[in-house]
């Protein structure tokens, strides 16, 4: 028994390559075709979260074929030639039937595939990504079903104002980069993208050296490294060099403005200046200054609009984004209050920050409340993978495990130097939504 | 002795029904689960306030909550922003119709501050004049905003026909709502907290990294003392078929229409049927492997999403059965039609035994996972407590739906869903009302 167990040992070590361990996530790579392996285990509950996070987002797509990657996540729940609905083992029949949560998700810089399942059916959540990564039928008529489906998706999110708001402010920050267009594409290239362009789309990023498993729960670590080797290691990788994104934002040298007339009952208003991408050193700061602007009742922002009467509510957000991104502040407006009056008050706690800074008591308090946060994310494997999606879609996963010490770092004037050097007025986009 | 590790507590061959301590702190029923996670804990309560829905106690009850967080008799709102902010923990009450919910989270050091704060709120709330103005508005913006959203809308359309007005079920336009609103005063929200909010039927669900006596010496200090009120029950507990009529909602710029198709359910959740019901109405439209999904969106293409539910059913009360979907508007017929097919072939046939084993298995691992969370755990004991299945709900479920037969859940289904006394209602820009 001893010597099978050393055996099985020696054939993984000869399989994966260990590349780093960190916060409790071991980090490995597949020899033969690079597919990357975040491991976490925890022994909480009897559950496991399996998460494949393709590198490929709406970032990636170009003109005439917006919509792509998120049409390509729907088309994958449409089969392989092992899981299909007319055999009856549609991928979520057969993983629902075992009490699987599961789900996908798009956005600008990944694509997730995620089950959340009972830790006995992990190899099955394992054998089904495997086979769909390389084996998606992508059939014509299933693109016919799905069209629709997307383009009623589309319809609800245009019914929603603020969505509206939110796509039209990124469009109007971004002019050269992808950012530019919603994930979920412009109607028209949902009209009449083609089965051949979802493929090609699927043949150049659905590859095990452009992709990230994280398996993350109650599961014994050999096991399922062996059961990611069956099932991922007869993939080759890809025979190509995966596309990286050339595009650049040319620098904002203006204030731009939009504004979004729909029927609907309350204004409200989105702000966002251009910040760098999410691993940049400043990222940090500026993720405290979200906290410090916009959480809790002792924020800025709450207590000079909200408390104030001025707006119902009111958010602010740091971005980690691959390329550089949008620190965003949104604002509800209160009945009867105006968008100039709530914008100039916004403006105001900005400038106060940039001319005085932030109290020591203001960066105890936001740190205070990120600590607190690190702990309740460890409660339950889900909201680890949420949280570590969103750091490999950034560009390093690391970003999760390093977070808390990251932020730690950070000081009241490194937030000053961040606030005086990004919120300028050159280089924010400033949304309106104007209820008719 | 022996350390227990996170396994042992976890995946202890123990029932939960053993694993759960119980107690009586003054009129707090008290329960607690020790889970093996570090320095979290959550909680989750409930207490019953009888209000009476046909004068507007919903949206004063709705007023009292938003006011709970806003300052107490002894600090106001910032200073206790300060102790739960700088905590990183969080306290949320809701209006939960017959009563007041209320959970929390904090970091285990913390509970005895966390909880001594939220005892404060839900006690002695300030009532302050411009507090109160505030909540005021802020309700009537959230009013005004549901005004903007073809859900809300349709799914309170369509409960305005199934339910009578002293229904907890039963929701208000949201003009009336907010005629309603405009005559609350505060001197009527005092009056309502000093008589509907006490500790009747308060129970208290605190799971994570705990020492049970440690929780149960907290609670004595803080909501041990709390009295109950004397409000009597005062709503109507039946749901009944009514002549079925359609409800359109006409509204500007919204090309996604918000249908809903339902009828009254003569049933509440703790009768030996409602298991076989909740089964019968899962395969037709619980999860994307569901009848309705696999015909309207994944065949037909001609919905992002389709659900049935049963929704507002209680110990208590009574609610109803719904199917909602999202139709664009140039599928609105198509649509509706594919659905009504589905329900109507579903329900003279029934599930075959092989799907009703399947979603058993779902629903059972679904359930399982729904526990790997604290705050997950304790909900679910709050439900089963709440709905008088006790402390072994978490052991016993997964036995009752293994239990319901075929032949139960076709009768059930026969019996409870009848397509031809279900009312609809729907919001959006109806094809009618196009350009």
């Amino acid at each position: 028994m001893a010597n099978r167990i050393e055996s099985e040992k020696e054939s993984l070590q000869d399989h994966f390559r260990v590349i780093e361990e960190l916060g409790g996530i071991e980090h490995l790579e597949l020899k033969n075709n690079g597919l990357r392996v975040l491991l976490l285990q925890q022994h909480a509950a009897p559950v496991v979260a399996f998460m494949v996070t393709y590198h490929v987002g709406s970032r990636n797509e170009s003109t005439g074929l917006t919509g792509a990657t998120h049409f390509l996540e729907h088309l994958m729940f449409k089969g392989t030639e092992k899981f299909n609905k007319e055999k009856g083992t549609s991928v979520f029949n057969v993983l629902q039937a075992v009490g699987a949560q599961m789900n996908a998700t798009t956005w600008m810089d990944r694509t997730n595939y995620y089950e959340m399942l009972p830790k006995e059916h992990l190899g099955l959540a394992i054998e089904i990504e495997a086979d769909r990564m390389r084996g998606a039928r992508l059939a014509a008529d299933d693109m016919e079903s799905e069209r629709t489906v997307i383009l009623n998706e589309f319809d609800r999110g245009e019914n929603e104002p603020f969505r509206k708001l939110y796509h039209s402010v990124w469009t109007t920050a971004y002019q050269a980069h992808p950012y530019h267009h919603p994930t979920i594409g412009w109607r028209s290239d949902i009209e009449q993208v083609t089965p051949d362009g979802l493929r090609h789309f699927y043949d150049t990023y659905y590859w095990p050296n452009n992709a990230t498993l994280s398996v993350i729960g109650d599961y014994e670590r050999d096991a399922a490294l062996q059961l990611i080797l069956d099932h991922f290691g007869p993939i080759p990788s890809a025979g190509h060099e995966i596309p990286d994104v050339m595009v650049r934002e040319p620098e904002q040298k203006g204030q731009r403005r939009i504004t979004v007339k729909k029927s609907g009952e309350l204004g409200a208003m989105l702000m966002g200046y251009k910040v760098p991408e999410g691993l940049h050193d400043d990222a940090d700061a500026l993720d405290v200054l979200g906290i410090i602007l916009g959480s809790g009742k002792n924020s800025r922002l709450f207590r000079n609009l909200t408390d104030k009467g001025l707006t119902t509510h009111v958010y602010a957000s740091g971005a980690r984004f691959r390329d550089p991104g949008l620190f965003t502040i949104y604002a509800f407006l209160s009945p009867e209050k105006t968008h100039e009056e709530v914008e100039s008050a916004i403006w105001a706690i900005l400038e106060d920050i940039k001319e005085n800074g932030v109290e020591q008591s203001e960066l105890e308090r936001a740190l205070n409340l990120l600590n607190a946060q690190a702990s309740f994310e460890r409660d339950g494997p889900f909201s680890i993978a949420a949280q570590l999606n969103e750091a490999i879609a950034a560009g390093d996963w690391k970003l999760y495990a390093q977070f808390n010490e990251r932020v730690k770092q950070v000081t009241t004037s490194d937030i000053q130097r961040v606030a005086r050097q990004y919120f300028e007025e050159d280089a924010s986009t400033i949304g309106w939504y104007i209820p008719v | 002795m022996k350390e227990k590790t996170a396994v042992d507590i976890v995946t202890h061959s123990s029932t939960f029904e053993r694993r759960i301590i119980d107690t009586q702190v003054g009129n707090c029923t008290l329960y607690m689960l020790p889970a093996a996670v570090e320095n979290v804990v959550s909680w989750r309560g409930a207490f019953i306030s009888n209000p009476v829905f046909t004068n507007g106690d919903d949206l004063r009850q709705g007023l009292v909550v938003s006011l709970l967080d806003k300052g107490t008799k002894r600090r106001d709102r910032f200073q206790i922003a300060d102790v739960l902010e700088n905590k990183g923990a969080q306290v949320n009450y809701h209006n939960g119709g017959v009563g007041v919910g209320f959970s929390g989270r904090c970091l285990t050091r913390d509970v005895q501050d966390v909880m001594g704060v939220m005892a404060e709120q839900l006690l002695e709330p300030a009532f302050d004049e411009e507090e109160y103005q505030k909540a005021g508005m802020r309700v009537a913006a959230s009013i005004q905003r549901s005004m903007e959203r073809t859900g809300t809308l349709a799914y309170s359309a369509l409960c305005r026909n199934i339910y009578s007005t002293s229904h907890p079920n039963f929701t208000h336009p949201p003009e009336e709502e907010l005629r309603i609103l405009s005559e609350i005063t505060l001197e009527s929200l005092h009056e309502y907290h000093s008589q509907h909010f006490g500790a009747k039927d308060l129970v208290l669900v605190v799971v994570g990294d705990i020492d049970p006596d440690e929780i149960t010496r907290v609670v004595r200090s803080t909501l041990g003392g709390w009295e109950t009120h004397k409000a009597p029950e005062a709503y109507d507990v039946a749901a009944s078929f009514t002549s079925p009529e359609i409800a359109k909602v006409p509204m500007e710029d919204k090309s996604s229409i918000d249908v809903r198709l339902g009828h009254a359910v003569e049933m509440r959740m703790n009768h030996e049927g409602y298991v076989p019901l909740y089964l019968g109405n899962f395969v037709l439209g619980g999860n994307f492997s569901s009848r309705l999904m696999d015909v309207v969106r994944d065949q037909k293409g001609l919905t992002y999403g389709i659900r049935s539910s049963l929704i507002g059913i209680s110990k208590f009360y009574e609610g109803h059965w719904q199917v909602g979907v999202t139709l664009s508007t140039d599928k609105l017929e198509e649509g509706i039609a594919a659905t009504k097919e589905v329900v109507e072939e579903y329900v003279e046939k029934g599930p075959t035994e092989e799907e009703l084993q399947q979603k058993k298995t779902t629903i059972i691992g679904t359930f399982k996972v729904e526990l790997a969370t604290t705050g997950g755990l304790a909900g679910n004991i709050l439900r089963g407590v709440q709905n008088g299945f006790g402390k072994s709900y978490l052991d016993e479920f997964p036995e009752r739906v293994n239990r319901a037969s075929l032949q139960e859940v076709r009768e059930s289904i026969q019996k409870h869903i009848q397509l031809d006394k279900a009312h609809m209602a729907m919001a959006g820009t109806l094809p009618e009302d196009q350009d």
